[in-house]
């Protein structure tokens, strides 16, 4: 049924060592287009380690990776993200000194030209993440809800094909989640735009994700949607340990 | 310089060099083009020093010349264009005072970096916004 052009990122067998530790190990993941693919799983899994691997930011040990049905094994951050492959960073991936209408600017420098055409594309950004009344405020001065949103509208105005957000709801309110889950749904539904999600926050993830992939000690450990991950016995074993018999 | 698109660049790789490099933006490039601005202005400077002078000599290159440098951007500020023009004007008034000291007059300019460096990180052009930014905040 699936065409390869559906599929935006695909990892074949995809390692990564460090030393003696095997943090991602024989990964097989593809994301298609359209949804948003939650990836999850303990501490120390390799959700990182992936996210660092697919944006170009690790070279893998071994195994292939194909972004936009192109062969990026290996490639350098820049090139992956010219394709149109963006992500955030989990620790304020922002500019603190700027204002949050420069911030979005940087988005749109590479891939809009012309001063008109870059202003309309920040706007259009900045009302879609409802940061519009802040377009002139430093982005360090502004509460840390508002900066995770800045983040993720740095990325979104480059409009890229996937976006990879790295725990974009960490220290957030309920509020602020549900808003962040609507933005996501948006990007996806109006833009066409493929979401990866790495997150803690279970509840999100089961909610906002069509699918979900779950990592443990660095392998995958299921695929599925949220209802077959929420009862997936492999998973819950994994976050929640042995039951011991008595 | 900072309200251009490149100015804006410099100022995005100075604060979070990943999220630049993430959207597209050639960070290498840039980071070329500025070591080979700061190489032309460098060189055109000791270019019209020698001119100058009529003469050159290693000793007028040498680390001390360069911790000046350093001495000028620190009190000046770093962070604006205008920074080191005025650590620069006010160091070189205030270094051909110390001049009168005697020999040691060079420790001036170290303790000069040592105060910036501990009592204004951003320089005196930062100390001067901060405290316009007190006051326009204060009016609020």
């Amino acid at each position: 049924m699936r065409s390869a052009h559906d599929l935006l990122l695909e990892t074949k067998g995809l390692t990564r060592r460090f030393g003696g530790l095997l943090a991602v190990s024989n990964l097989d993941l593809d994301i298609r287009a359209h949804e948003i693919l939650g990836l999850i799983g303990p501490n120390g899994a390799g959700k990182s380690t992936t996210f660092n691997l697919i944006s170009g930011f690790y070279k893998p040990t071994s195994g292939e990776l194909f972004v936009f049905g192109e062969n990026c094994t290996g490639k350098s951050a820049l090139t992956i993200s010219r394709l149109g492959l963006v992500r955030t960073f989990q620790h304020g991936s922002l500019m603190r000194s700027m204002t949050v209408g420069d911030n979005i600017l940087l988005g749109t420098i590479h891939g809009v030209k012309g001063r008109l055409k870059r202003r309309e594309r920040v706007a259009e950004t900045a009302a879609m993440l409802g940061l519009a009344p802040h377009l002139a405020d430093e982005a360090g001065n502004l509460p840390h809800g508002l900066q995770r949103l800045v983040s993720i509208g740095i990325a979104f105005a480059a409009r890229p094909r996937l976006l990879c957000l790295d725990e974009p709801l960490t220290g957030l309110n309920q509020t602020e989640v549900s808003n962040t889950l609507i933005v996501l749904k948006r990007i996806r539904d109006e833009f066409g735009c493929s979401v990866l999600l790495v997150e803690h926050n279970m509840k999100a993830v089961m909610s906002v994700c069509d699918r979900v992939v779950v990592l443990h000690h660095g392998q995958h450990l299921a695929t599925g949607t949220p209802a077959e991950i929420r009862t997936n016995s492999k998973v819950i074993e994994a976050y929640l340990g042995h039951r011991h018999e008595q | 310089m900072e309200k251009s698109d490149f100015g804006k660049i410099l100022i995005a790789i100075r604060d979070n060099e990943n999220v630049a490099r993430t959207v597209g933006l050639n960070i290498l490039v840039v980071k070329i083009v500025c070591f080979a601005a700061a190489s032309v202005a460098a060189g055109l400077a000791g270019s019209l020093h020698a001119i100058a002078n009529n003469v050159i000599s290693p000793g007028d290159f040498s680390f001390l010349v360069g911790s000046f440098a350093l001495a000028y951007v620190k009190v000046g500020g770093e962070d604006t264009v205008v920074g080191p023009l005025v650590g620069s004007v006010l160091l070189v008034i205030l270094g051909s005072y110390a001049l009168g000291l005697g020999g040691e007059e060079h420790i001036f300019y170290g303790a000069a970096i040592v105060v910036a460096v501990l009592l204004m990180p951003q320089g005196i052009t930062g100390l001067l916004r901060g405290k316009r930014a007190d006051r326009s905040a204060g009016a609020h």
